[in-house]
Order: structure tokens, then C-alpha cells, then sequence
């Protein structure tokens, strides 16, 4: 595609000259983001002409749209996603419609069956409590229904895996991007922090931390929130090393000697090219956090009840693994699909951010 | 190098003193360690004013501090909750940890690397196909779930069916042993192999991901193709030239992801009630026993640095360019 070389999007005009703005366009080319805003004189440069402008959005795909389009034709990764948001649906529907509510006591509960062998032995038999018509995933001991118990873990593994993901990317890109861009001590100081933050293994201070925080608490955000304070020093060290190379691209240098402010820089120029990783990085983050957030509750230092979570209902399940099997083996299998969707969500990502990640054999 | 080396050593020490204070601050302030003792109104005062000054508990925090560190530093951990030291119980549970991460460190390492290389020589076809989905699907699996499925749905059945014990599920070796070291060996094995197994399983997958695509990167250089050209044989070509190279990162990587394994061992021990080292400190944390978590994330933090560095010191004997950098 050929443009003239200065239009005025690319050296930060204010306004576009009437008509609608072309839409603008992020990412791999991040000179083509117009500097609105920034009050840089530039001498001597014509408005673009209107007719180019629209050429170009006609020609040029966004690197959203690309990236889109690459995920869209990778099966693994589609499918993943769909089945994905068809378990967010399943347990939001579920906890709207189901007849059974996930704290309700209902008249059937699971219990093991006995009867006396010929020798007067006890030998048992078919617990009582199975999935059913009445209850899919079957009761537990009390009398819960599985399946709403089952789909209100699925609901609140995934609300507190996003607000971690979130969280801990908002920190980890922003500790990243400093220490990569100003260096010196800054850098120094933000990176030995991410070191003491990853000596001892995460589980091990969360563990720590749980103990201490959340045992007394209720609902999930406590915990998503101690997660996410520490899940960032991955992304952190990651964005760090993008930014140390773009710091050093013509396209920064030539924002500079624009005058863009050092956050405009950052923000505009440089984070769009480094959005691939960050996003891949977000996705396992999730996948992270579902494990951690569910070994957590396995070990009782997670999700308290009434509140319930997958972990938590698996070491309820645990005691009778092989005779009231549904106990164990729905939420189980619950927390395994939901990471396994995620962690091929985020492989598809990577793929689709840059092709060249998938090696082929020349 | 030796500057290099020095280098990350003092930054490993200071680390690790940071680290240590920021642990000693948090449990410091997780709640009354006397709890516990406090909850029986039968206990004398004078008990627990004793119990207090023995664990230094009258003291401002950075008095303790100092002199728990000062302590640590000549090898002596405090005193537990409950009045005794902390040093001895550690070490007794540490080693029956490594009983079970050592075995299974050596194991994943050899199956990463071996079906790393497969899926890589195999790239695209059956085998590739099932070990990456494999790979995938036990990086998706929490370590309590692997070990709860192998304890539940293979050790109980297989062994109903053979009619004994092939698999102990709970604790690391059977409460009336007896004997010498050899006669207890079957013992110890039937207890450890599900533990080491699960720690094998969630480990291996994601050394096995990195080995495929290090290998994939070599093989595609051009000394493989000329060593080929040259009519070297297949397997020396893939053993001798590639793979030497391809190592190289998933070393660091496998160094580097100790961590992992310390917190691995930790959920699998709960699973199949070892007295290990991690559930010791689980315990501890529970407790409030703060000398003894102090302690456990001592040691884990030094286990963690160590690795690090000998990552560090790896990554700079095997390529020239890190440590001229």
C-alpha cells in the first residue's frame, strides 16, 4: 500500500477536516495512531486528503480484525471458546431457572446401602443419592442438589479467575512497562521486587496469606483479590523484556522527538505493540487462577461456605470417590474443562498473534 | 564469569533477606499463636507468660525479628508453639519429602525430554497430535485431582483386584515397620510410587511442551541439514548435534521451575497424608506455630534462590554470549 509520507494522523494533528474521522487504527503500526491532543507544531504539512484517508481503511485491516481472523479459523481454539462461554451460560441459566437452589436442602441425599451377607457380614451396596431425572448430577450427603451446587463452583471459579486476570494484568503490564521504559534504578527496583515476590512458590504464600485474610471472609472477591496481588510478576518480567526492545524502535524515537509525553509514549505508542503477549498472558492467568483458586478451597483456605467453590466441593466429594462417585467426579471434571478450554483459548491467541510461534518443520 | 557468578549470588542473598523479613512480618501478624493454649481456661497464667518469653513474644517486632534471623543464621529455627524446636522436626520431615521429589524430579526430566524429542521428530502427525493434547490436557488437571483420581480410581480397584496391596494411599511408609533399610525397601516403593506418580504427571507436561519446541527450533538450523547432508546417521544427527543444542533452554527452564515442584509436593502430600515437609508447614500455617512456617518458607525460598542460580550458572557455562552480556 502506498500513502505520501507525512500525513497529518501520522505526526499528530488535532481534528480530522471535516467529514466522518477514519477509523483509526492500532498495533503493529503504531505510527499510524494520530497524536490527537498533543499540541505539537508541525510546520508546513497539508491535511490529508479525505479520498486517501478512506482508501486506506478500505485497504488496511486493524490488527484486531487480523488477529480475529486468524483465531476464527483455528478449530481447537473456536471450539474451546464456545464451550467455554456455553459453561459461563449453562451455570448463569442454571442459577436463574434451575428448580433447585444451590444452598437449598432438598428431600432426597446420598447415603450408602448395607446388607448382611450370608455370614452375617455387611456388604454394600448401591448408595442411594445417584444422578437421576430429578437430580442430573445426583444429591450429596445433606441433601444439596449437585448440579446446582455444581454450576454455582463453575459460576464463581470463573468470576474470580477474570477479576485475577484482570487485576494481576492492569499490575503486571503496568510494573513491566515502567522498569522496562525508564530502566536504571526504577527498573533495578521494580524487578527485584517481582524476585521476592517469586521465591517462595505462589501457592505457598498464598496459602500464607489465605490463612491470614480470607479464612474469616465471605464470597469470592477476598480471594480473587489476594490471588491477583500476586499472580503479576510473570507478565510483569514479560512485559519488561518487550518493552526494553521497542524502547529502542525508530517509531518510539520518533514520538520523542515529537514531543510526546514520556505516558503517551507508553500508553499509545509502545503497549499497543506489545498487546499480543499481554493478552496470551491474561488468558493463562485465568487458567492460573482457576487451579490455584481451586486448590486453595480444596485445602479449606479458599471460598468458605455457604459461599461454594469446585475445589471446595471435590474435597467434600472426596471421602466416598468410589461409592457416591457424581460427588467427585462433576466437579472435577468441571474445574478440567473450564482450564483446559481456557488454556486452548490462549494458545489460539498465541497463534493468532504471531503466526510465526507455530513451528514448522522446513 | 566469576564476576557474573558473584554478581547473582549477592543479589540471590539480599533476595533471599528481603524475602525473609517480608514472610516474618506477614506471619508475624497472621494472629495469637497462643491461641490455642489460651482456649483451655485451665491452663495457669504463669504457663503461658512462660510460653510467651520463650517464643520472645513479649519483645516489639523487629527485636524479634533480629533475633530470629540471627538465630537462623547459626542453624537454630526457634522454638514451635508447643515449646520444642522447630530445627529437628524440620529436617526429619524435609528429608521424607525428598523421598518423593527427588524420584520424581529424575523421572519427569526423562519423560519430558524423551517425548519432547518424539513429538518434535513427529511433528504433525499421531504421536505429536496425542502427546501435545496430552500435554495440554495435564497442565489443565490440579495436582489434588490427579492424585485423588490415582488414588480412588486406580490404586483402590487394582488393589481389590489383585487381592493385596500393591499401592499404599496413606503415608509415606506403614506404621509397624521394622528391619533393615533393604527389607524395608518394598515398603517405602509401594508407598511412594502414586505420590511420585503425580508429581511425574503434573510436572513432565509443561518441560515437554518447551522440549518439542527448543527441539523444532534446532532442527530447523542449518548445521542439522549439513550434518545430514554429510551422511551422518539419523540418530546421531538427533542425539549427538540437536538435541545437545535444544537442551540448553528446557535446563534452565526445568531449574527454574523448582518452585513448582516444592508447591506440587506440598497438595500431593496432603492427598496421600505423607508427613512431609509441605504438610508440616501447612499445618504450621493453620496453627499460627509462626517459628515453624518461618522456617518451612525459608528453607523453600533457599531451595527456590539455589535453583535460580544454578540456572543462571548452567545458562552461562553452556552459552558464552549470556555471560559476556
Amino acid at each position: 500500500m502506498t500513502r505520501p509520507p507525512t500525513t497529518q494522523s501520522d505526526l499528530g494533528g488535532s481534528g480530522y477536516p471535516g467529514g466522518p474521522p477514519p477509523r483509526r487504527e492500532r498495533g503493529r503500526w503504531a505510527s499510524r495512531i494520530p497524536l490527537r491532543g498533543t499540541k505539537v507544531p508541525v510546520a508546513g504539512v497539508d491535511t490529508p486528503a479525505l479520498g486517501d484517508e478512506h482508501g486506506l481503511a478500505g485497504e488496511a485491516k486493524g490488527q484486531f480484525r487480523i488477529v480475529a481472523g486468524r483465531y476464527v479459523h483455528n478449530r481447537r481454539a473456536m471450539g474451546s471458546l464456545i464451550v467455554f462461554l456455553l459453561l459461563f451460560l449453562t451455570s448463569v441459566l442454571v442459577g436463574w431457572f434451575w428448580k433447585y437452589g444451590y444452598a437449598e436442602i432438598t428431600k432426597s441425599y446420598a447415603r450408602a446401602t448395607f446388607h448382611i451377607g450370608p455370614n452375617g457380614t455387611l456388604i454394600a451396596g448401591k448408595s442411594l443419592g445417584a444422578p437421576s431425572w430429578d437430580h442430573p448430577f445426583g444429591v450429596d450427603p445433606i441433601g444439596h442438589d449437585v448440579l446446582a451446587q455444581v454450576m454455582q463452583g463453575t459460576k464463581t471459579e470463573i468470576f474470580t479467575a477474570v477479576v485475577v486476570a484482570v487485576i494481576a494484568t492492569l499490575i503486571g503490564t503496568t510494573i513491566g512497562a515502567l522498569a522496562g521504559y525508564y530502566g536504571g534504578w526504577a527498573e533495578s527496583l521494580l524487578m527485584r521486587f517481582t524476585d521476592v515476590i517469586l521465591v517462595v512458590p505462589l501457592l505457598v504464600i498464598l496459602i500464607v496469606l489465605a490463612n491470614r485474610f480470607t479464612k474469616t471472609a465471605s464470597g469470592w472477591l477476598p480471594i480473587a483479590l489476594v490471588i491477583a496481588l500476586l499472580a503479576w510478576t510473570y507478565l510483569a518480567r514479560l512485559v519488561r523484556a518487550d518493552f526494553l526492545s521497542l524502547r529502542e524502535r525508530d517509531f518510539v524515537e520518533a514520538a520523542r522527538g515529537l514531543g510526546a509525553p514520556n505516558r503517551r509514549i507508553i500508553v499509545r505508542h509502545m503497549l499497543p505493540n506489545a498487546i499480543g503477549p499481554i493478552i496470551v498472558n491474561a488468558t493463562l492467568t485465568v487458567a492460573n487462577a482457576i487451579i490455584l483458586e481451586s486448590t486453595l478451597s480444596f485445602l479449606g483456605l479458599g471460598i468458605q461456605p455457604p459461599d461454594v467453590s469446585l475445589g471446595q466441593l471435590v474435597a467434600a466429594g472426596e471421602g466416598a470417590a468410589t461409592t457416591q462417585w457424581w460427588l467427585f467426579a462433576f466437579p472435577a471434571g468441571f474445574i478440567v474443562a473450564l482450564v483446559l478450554c481456557v488454556n486452548f483459548i490462549g494458545d489460539g491467541l498465541r497463534e493468532a498473534f504471531d503466526p510465526h510461534a507455530k513451528q514448522e518443520r522446513r | 564469569m566469576l564476576g557474573y557468578t558473584l554478581r547473582r549470588l549477592a543479589w540471590a542473598i539480599v533476595i533471599m533477606f528481603v524475602a525473609s523479613f517480608g514472610v516474618f512480618f506477614l506471619v508475624a501478624h497472621s494472629g495469637d499463636p497462643l491461641a490455642q493454649l489460651r482456649a483451655n481456661p485451665k491452663t495457669p497464667p504463669q504457663v503461658i507468660a512462660n510460653r510467651r518469653a520463650l517464643l520472645h513474644l513479649n519483645d516489639p517486632f523487629l527485636t524479634r525479628y533480629f533475633i530470629w534471623l540471627k538465630g537462623a543464621l547459626h542453624g537454630d529455627f526457634g522454638t514451635r508453639v508447643d515449646g520444642n524446636p522447630v530445627g529437628p522436626q524440620m529436617w526429619s520431615h524435609f528429608w521424607i519429602t525428598l523421598r518423593m521429589v527427588i524420584p520424581a524430579t529424575i523421572i519427569s526430566v526423562f519423560v519430558a525430554i524423551w517425548l519432547g524429542v518424539w513429538a518434535a521428530v513427529r511433528q504433525g502427525r499421531m504421536a505429536d497430535t496425542l502427546i501435545t493434547v496430552s500435554n495440554f490436557l495435564l497442565i489443565s488437571v490440579p495436582v489434588f485431582v490427579i492424585g485423588l483420581v490415582l488414588k480412588d480410581f486406580v490404586a483402590i480397584p487394582v488393589n481389590k483386584h489383585v487381592g493385596h496391596t500393591i499401592f499404599y494411599t496413606v503415608g509415606q511408609q506403614s506404621a509397624t515397620i521394622s528391619g533393615g533399610f533393604f527389607s524395608r525397601l518394598p515398603d517405602y516403593a509401594a508407598h511412594t510410587a502414586l505420590p511420585v506418580i503425580t508429581l511425574v504427571l503434573v510436572s513432565y507436561p509443561l518441560w515437554a511442551m518447551y522440549q518439542r519446541s527448543s527441539m523444532l527450533e534446532e532442527l530447523n538450523r542449518d548445521y542439522v541439514r549439513l550434518a545430514r547432508a554429510k551422511g551422518l546417521h539419523p540418530r546421531r544427527v538427533l542425539i549427538r548435534h540437536t538435541l545437545r543444542n535444544a537442551l540448553l533452554p528446557v535446563t534452565t527452564v526445568i531449574a527454574l521451575d523448582f518452585a513448582a515442584i516444592l508447591a506440587g509436593a506440598l497438595v500431593t502430600e496432603i492427598v496421600f497424608d505423607w508427613s512431609g515437609i509441605g504438610q508440616w508447614g501447612f499445618a504450621a500455617t493453620v496453627g499460627l506455630d509462626f517459628n515453624s512456617v518461618q522456617a518451612y518458607l525459608l528453607l523453600t525460598a533457599f531451595f527456590v534462590v539455589a535453583f535460580n542460580f544454578l540456572a543462571d550458572v548452567i545458562y552461562g557455562l553452556l552459552d558464552p554470549r549470556i555471560r559476556l552480556a
